[in-house]
């Protein structure tokens, strides 16, 4: 589903120029549950923004369903996302003004679903992520692992193809980073939804099914369990 | 394009909420604009109030709807020329009584007017604009029926005059008083007579009541041996409308009747008047312009810090796939949010104190005194409601809110994605 | 930590926010300097235009003359002129003195027959006010012009007048006006030059003639007298001083009875009409300065909403409210402070640059009655610029000082979880 090739990435910062990708050759099936992992600066953020088209690669090809990514426009990239992607941050970014419902309800208002089905659809994901009777709250009236099952929550509501999860866990404490990280292994398990995540949480990379090791901007070692 | 149609509402809304959310900025930004529109509307309904009264004054007690001069005339008006006449004015009258248009003859003339210690407080003399009309005819033209506060109008062919009131206070003159005029004929003598106060004159027109000096027709034209002639006849038209429309056919009789003369509508007649209004506007937008600005850049001042506040939530919308289009708009609503609350805002304000300016007005009389400040009015200002003002009041809150945040947020949407989600 | 210290570093660690509130709180000082110096510009210029051509620092007429002027009083004089300027002049205040005689009357002649050409008629000492009014440079270079000779009936006319009649040097011209008894009285008189004066009332209909000759026309050379005398002072006196000094020189002698002296200020209507001016353009800076505070408040008040979440954190890591409030304005302080005075500086050297040259305003002042030129020359003064320091920084930090304690009073969880 996903095939990642031979992908470099050159930063510039300042006089400095950061070689965050050296030549990273991936490629995912449907339904997997993966884990990027390694020490920071070794690109595993950068390889998961590559692979959410939220970044380009300077070099190689980048293909997601049948997609190659690297050719489209930037308004096309967006619809793309809309329709293919879901994304869980590390900060889990909630729009400030909008309830939970309201932030959940807002990918799907996007791809112009119907008021009817969208509220439906809303109201499930929120239940099955455990928030019911929460849908009414702000994200400043939530805890943290409540607004990282919002998250959650906004990035399956739409059926995505892939979701892409940066550090999930680490602005959680351990219980709740549990907590979410069943949520989301629930969630693939039920819908065959991918999961790619980046991490260098001990606890996230011995839940994941296959954990890609990245280090220097190359991939060390790439294991099965 | 349907689907960016149907999410327009949405972003509408989304833009609500964010508005509601920063309150307090909203509301500062918001009435900066609001602040800048109430001068504008304050201002322009002064300006607007004067003018339109300036122009009803103007007609009514200075020039008329329009006026037939003799072609030569016009152009040397600064030296109340009595040789540039009207030879044939009786003709004229008729043509123009024939087609039910009112019409009065008057001859105007330069003149010193001497005054002596006795009755008056004082000796002196003054140069003046003196007029001789034909009462009857000139009452169907001009507003000066129940302007008399004393006194009455001259009779045909006695040596009598209305004078102004603030030309009367300036003189120490009442009733009775004898006034001696000098001038010089049509053909250049030196003619010297006495007329008599009879009335005393005020009109809301302030340059009718500083120079009026109003005498019979029929004894002027005897002292300036105009043998029959006039310098100007004065028509009024009823109804008001497009006065060059109005005008076609009177030309055209002129044309025709007697070509050697032409006729000016007050607009022309009015032209040093007009000039001055028109400059005091250009002065004045610049200074509203100035005010604009100034709010405008509280408006762009209030994006750019929204935008960059909201950086992260920019990424994160991006991310999950708004287009930077949708992005856009979205944050143009705010700032048209932010405009149009401020151009509501602003009305309301103008509506009140254009309120008071309508019913009260402001007193200038200490300030301005008789100082010729342009405007046929007395020195209260008033102003009037100028309805468009009040709808063009809210566009320009809204419309320049807009544009001006239109540069700072393709600024931020330049910005990357990722650098946006690694914002603080 | 000393405050001054942490206020400093915050200022830099936030160059964006330090740089957009500076620059708000910059353009307003600048407009404002800009604004007020054109406004004291114009009234400097309305000012010595008057005193330069019309009244002088004190002005000696009879004292029913200004309330008559309209009616031409002639006959309220002040006898004796000669021997009045040689008085003035012999006090220590007095630079020079001058006399004067304004007049109407009309220029006629075989081709004007039927029109009232009238003019403006300013009777002045050529040598007296050589350095005041200084006829000789006003003269147009290009017309041949030149001062009128003694004794003789040659006179100055205005450019305006020139223009609208067709005069031109050598040409003569007839004049028909009063004298004192109010008897006509008609001269022939030739045209020695032609004169321009920025001064918009100068320039109009006007000619100007040798003093003894319009002595001559109204009739006072029976008894010598003129319509006023004109007092120039010395630069380092001030005018109220010297118009008291003068009255009491003029009230020993009987001789000058019912004859006052005025400063320039007491010039009744001149005074009320500069004043009205002056109304008018502080109402206009007033609107400015209002607005240009909205803009500071605005961007202030944002700036300290902006940090609600850090003085949570600041009050979380036990730092008094007070003490928060301090540091904020502090930085708030320093921020006005740079913003104001690299705005008044700006602000002050536009000024300056323009001072020479102006703006053309001519246009927009078009058939007004303002005795201006049209040109708007800023006159920058330093009463300006610390006016202009002082409600800069003034406004500034009160703008926030008020959110500051407000902020500090929040609890500190509420601030911190506020936006996130």
């Amino acid at each position: 589903m996903i095939q990642v090739k031979d992908v470099e990435r050159t930063y510039v910062a300042g006089d400095t120029k950061v070689h965050a990708l050296k030549g990273v050759s991936l490629s995912v099936k449907e339904g997997e549950f993966l884990s990027i992992a390694g020490p920071s600066g070794s690109g595993k953020t950068t390889l998961l923004n590559i692979i959410g088209c939220i970044d380009d690669a300077d070099k190689g090809d980048v293909i997601i369903d049948q997609v190659d990514v690297r050719s489209k426009k930037p308004d096309e990239l967006a619809v793309f996302r809309r329709e293919k992607l879901g994304f869980v941050f590390q900060t889990f970014n909630l729009i400030p003004v909008m309830s939970a419902y309201e932030n959940v309800e807002m990918v799907l208002k996007l791809l112009k679903i119907s008021d009817a089905e969208a509220r439906e659809r809303t109201m499930a994901i929120l239940k099955e992520v455990g928030l019911e009777g929460m849908e009414d709250r702000r994200p400043s009236r939530l805890s943290g692992g409540q607004q990282q099952r919002v998250a959650i929550a906004r990035a399956l509501v739409k059926n995505p193809t892939l979701v892409l999860a940066d550090e999930p866990t680490a602005n959680l404490d351990s219980v709740t980073g549990k907590a979410v990280l069943d949520i989301m292994k629930a969630m693939n398990k039920k819908y065959g939804t991918a999961f790619i995540f980046s991490t260098h949480d001990k606890m996230v990379m011995d839940f994941a099914e296959r954990l890609v090791m990245l280090h220097d901007g190359k991939i060390e070692s790439d294991k099965r369990r | 394009m349907a689907k960016a149609k149907l999410r327009m509402g949405y972003l509408f809304s989304f833009a609500v909420k964010n508005l509601m959310r920063y309150k307090k900025r909203t509301l500062i930004t918001a009435s900066a604009i609001a602040y800048g529109l109430l001068m504008f509307l304050l201002i322009d309904g002064m300006l607007t109030g004067a003018d339109k009264e300036s122009e009803r004054n103007l007609i009514w007690y200075e020039t008329g709807s329009a006026r037939i001069y003799n072609k030569e005339y016009w152009e040397n008006r600064e030296n109340v020329p009595v040789k540039y006449t009207i030879d044939n004015p009786d003709e004229i009258m008729k043509a123009l009584d024939d087609r039910n248009i009112k019409a009065a003859p008057r001859i105007t003339f330069g003149a010193e007017m001497i005054i002596y210690e006795d009755p008056y407080p004082e000796s002196g003399n003054k140069f003046v604009r003196a007029v001789g009309v034909d009462l009857d005819k000139d009452s169907q033209v001009f507003q000066l029926q129940d302007k008399l506060d004393e006194g009455r109008f001259p009779k045909a062919g006695e040596f009598e005059v209305v004078i102004g009131s603030w030309l009367a206070k300036d003189l120490g003159a009442e009733l009775g008083y004898p006034i001696t005029v000098s001038t010089r004929s049509k053909n250049g003598f030196i003619q010297t007579f006495d007329v008599e106060i009879v009335g005393i004159l005020t009109t809301p027109n302030p340059i009718v009541n500083k120079s009026t000096l109003m005498m019979p027709i029929d004894i002027v034209d005897e002292m300036l041996l105009m043998e029959g002639s006039v310098t100007e006849i004065n028509m009024a038209f009823s109804e008001i409308g497009d006065i060059d429309k109005q005008l076609a056919p009177i030309q055209k009789l002129i044309a025709d009747v007697s070509p050697s003369n032409e006729v000016l509508s007050w607009k022309i007649l009015g032209a040093d008047y007009l000039a001055i209004a028109s400059a005091k506007r250009e002065g004045t937008s610049s200074i509203i312009g100035l005010v604009f600005l100034i709010a405008l850049i509280g408006i762009s001042n209030t994006m750019l810090m929204s935008l960059f506040e909201r950086r992260r939530e920019i990424g994160t919308m991006r991310a999950l796939g708004m287009t930077d289009f949708e992005v856009m708009i979205s944050f143009l609503f705010e700032a048209g949010g932010i405009g149009l609350l401020g151009g509501i805002l602003g009305v309301i304000l103008g509506i009140g104190a254009n309120f008071y300016m309508v019913n009260y007005g402001i007193d200038f009389t200490s300030l301005i005194g008789d100082m010729d400040i342009g405007y046929r009015i007395a020195t209260v200002f008033k102003s009037i409601w100028v309805i468009p003002s009040y709808f063009l009041s809210v566009l320009m809150g809204f419309g320049l809110s807009v544009l001006i945040a239109i540069l700072p947020t393709r600024k931020a949407l330049k910005v990357s994605i990722t650098e946006c989600l690694r914002a603080e | 930590m000393n405050t001054y210290v942490v206020a400093w570093r915050n200022i830099g660690r936030n160059k964006r926010r330090t740089a957009l509130s500076a620059v708000a709180i910059t353009v307003a000082a600048f407009g404002m300097v800009l604004l007020f110096s054109i406004i004291a510009g114009l009234s400097f210029e309305m000012q010595d235009n008057f005193v330069r051509y019309i009244t002088g620092d004190i002005l000696i007429e009879h004292e029913e003359f200004e309330k008559y002027q309209d009616i031409n009083p002639l006959h309220f004089y002040v006898p004796d002129q000669e021997e009045l300027i040689k008085k003035m002049e012999a006090l220590e205040g007095v630079a020079h003195a001058f006399p004067r005689i304004n007049f109407g009357g009309q220029l006629y002649s075989q081709a004007s027959i039927g029109e009232f050409k009238r003019v403006s008629i300013f009777g002045f000492d050529p040598v007296a006010e050589s350095d005041t009014m200084n006829m000789t440079s006003h003269l147009v270079p290009e017309t041949n012009s030149q001062m009128p000779a003694a004794n003789s009936r040659e006179v100055i006319i205005s450019e305006g007048l020139a223009k609208r009649e067709g005069l031109k040097v050598g040409d003569k011209i007839n004049l028909a006006t009063m004298t004192v008894r109010r008897a006509a009285f008609q001269i022939t008189m030739k045209i020695s030059g032609i004169a321009y004066f920025d001064f918009s009332q100068m320039n109009e209909g006007i000619v100007f003639i040798p003093f003894d000759l319009a002595q001559y026309i109204v009739d006072y050379s029976g008894f010598d007298g003129a319509m006023s005398v004109n007092v120039v002072k010395k630069t380092n006196v001030e005018r109220g001083d010297l118009e008291k000094q003068i009255n009491d020189v003029l009230k020993t002698e009987s001789a000058y009875q019912g004859i006052t002296a005025r400063a320039f200020e007491n010039v009744s209507t001149i005074y009320s009409f500069l004043k009205m001016a002056e109304y008018i353009y502080y109402f206009m800076g007033l609107l400015f300065f209002l607005l240009a505070s909205t803009v500071i408040i605005n961007t202030t008040m944002m700036v300290i909403f902006e940090r609600t979440r850090e003085i949570g954190t600041l009050s979380a890591l036990g730092m008094k409210g007070k003490e928060i409030v301090r540091l904020f304005f502090t930085e708030a302080l320093i921020i006005a402070i740079i913003g104001s005075l690299v705005g008044v500086v700006i602000g002050t050297a536009m000024a300056i640059w323009l001072e020479p040259t102006g703006f053309d305003f001519k246009e927009a002042m078009q058939g007004v009655d303002f005795q201006i030129s049209g040109m708007m020359k800023p006159k920058w003064n330093p009463v300006i610029a610390i006016f202009v320091l002082a409600a800069g920084i003034v406004v500034s930090s009160f703008a926030a000082y008020f959110p500051a304690k407000r902020a500090s009073r929040i609890k500190p969880i509420e601030a911190m979880r506020k936006d996130y």
